[in-house]
């Protein structure tokens, strides 16, 4: 009986071959997938490379426009600015005179006005008034006080001087502050 | 010993062989320095240059509206705006413009106006301290010292009607006295000092960066617009006689 050795050792190394084979061609594969891969990525890098000088290119267009049409957006620049100061003046300034009028027209037949003092840098206002009687002053007070109130224009109110005169008639200075 | 079938001896038998860890040592060694030295700074460079496009989108996004905006602006009209507005808020103290103004609002209103005086502001040996006060954009004033008689009615009148003229002015102070009795009106007119500010707002120097968006302008502002449009406008008006052409700032204090 005769034993064949050499057919399985062929066997064996025709197996083994096989083994390597397949680990190559694992091997390969895992290596043209990696590189697709890497030129996809670099693919990717010069699309969005070109997107951006693209992007870039627009930019520079607008600026070109934009700069065609810099005298128009000084002058409107310049307009909207003085548009605002203005706004911001009126608004904080309108009021006071108009209100000072009010008062003015208000005044009761027994009241005088002897002395306005306005100061609108230290937003400060004084009154002097002379009554015959000290009802009356106090119901001219309580008037202004009423309207300085409702056109917020003071906040504080505050009497600095009440005399009595040598006629009889009362004099007072009442002073409005911010 | 029997290999016929036995795989995972075969692979272990395999695995002793140089040749079978030679192409998998190779590729992973490929694989490792492709990353290192390709792959790596590609992500990198994609991540930067996806971040820049991003902020580039943006800047063209304001860059689109800013010019979309400046198209629709006709600019005679805004010249014809600015015009106005400059009359009410000049680039410059309004030296010249404030004399009519104010000769012609005293007049309208029936109040004497007795002289004025107007205050230089900063006077700096060096320009550059002057320089420093300056404040482009904002709003500047310009005092002027009157003395003016009238009724209370009256300059009260004329001082409410500064608000509403061109170049603006407000008085900073003033101080009534003497017989304010509505019902027994003073016949004498009575002497009053008043403290005015003129305004004025130097030009702004700076525009800022090209991107910068540009406002449209408010229902507010348009109406404000109307509003100054109104406002009594004496500057055609003589008010001292001319004498010579004017051949410059005398007034460049």
């Amino acid at each position: 009986m005769a034993i064949n050795l050499v057919s399985g050792r062929k066997q064996e190394l025709r197996e083994r071959q096989l083994v390597y084979l397949r680990v190559q061609f694992i091997s390969m594969t895992i290596l043209v997938v990696f590189l697709g891969a890497v030129l996809g990525l670099y693919g990717l890098k010069v699309y969005v490379a070109h997107n951006l000088e693209q992007i870039n290119q627009d930019i520079v267009a607008e600026e070109t426009a934009i700069a065609k049409l810099r005298a128009v957006e000084v002058k409107y620049r310049l307009l909207l600015n003085k548009l605002t100061l203005i706004d911001g003046f009126l608004a904080e300034n309108d009021t006071i005179l108009s209100w000072l009028q009010e008062v003015y027209n208000s005044v009761p037949a027994e009241i005088k006005l002897t002395g306005v003092t306005l100061d609108n840098l230290d937003r400060q206002l004084n009154l002097k008034v002379e009554a015959t009687s000290m009802t009356a002053v106090i119901a001219f007070l309580d008037l202004v006080e009423t309207t300085i109130k409702q056109s917020q224009l003071y906040q504080n109110i505050a009497v600095d001087s009440v005399t009595r005169n040598d006629d009889g008639s009362y004099g007072l200075g009442v002073n409005y502050t911010q | 010993m029997d290999y016929k079938g036995n795989k995972t001896a075969i692979w272990a038998q395999a695995q002793r062989d140089r040749r079978f860890w030679l192409m998998p040592l190779a590729v992973a060694v490929a694989v490792i320095s492709l990353t290192g030295l390709v792959v790596i700074p590609i992500l990198q460079g994609i991540r930067e240059d996806l971040a820049a496009v991003e902020k580039e989108k943006a800047e063209l996004t304001k860059l689109v509206a800013k010019r979309t905006v400046l198209t629709t602006l006709n600019e005679a009209v805004i010249t014809e705006q600015l015009k106005t507005v400059n009359r009410v808020l000049p680039s410059r103290k309004p030296v010249l413009p404030l004399i009519n103004t104010l000769a012609n609002s005293a007049s309208g209103a029936g109040v004497l106006l007795n002289s004025y005086a107007f205050d230089p502001g900063v006077v700096a040996s060096e320009a550059a301290e002057v320089k420093a006060e300056e404040k482009p954009g904002e709003l500047a004033t310009m005092s002027v010292k009157s003395s003016i008689s009238g009724s209370y009615d009256a300059v009260l009148s004329f001082l409410s009607a500064l608000g509403r003229v061109a170049p603006l002015m407000y008085p900073e102070n003033a101080a009534f006295g003497g017989a304010l009795d509505p019902a027994e009106p003073s016949s004498e007119p009575m002497p009053i000092q008043v403290m005015l500010a003129a305004y004025y707002a130097l030009p702004l120097k700076q525009l800022g960066a090209m991107s910068d968006p540009l406002p449209e302008m408010s229902q507010n502002q348009q109406t404000l617009l109307t509003k100054i449009n109104e406002f009594n406008d004496y500057q055609n008006r003589d008010a001292l006689p001319v004498t010579q052409e004017f051949r410059g700032n005398f007034f460049s204090f």
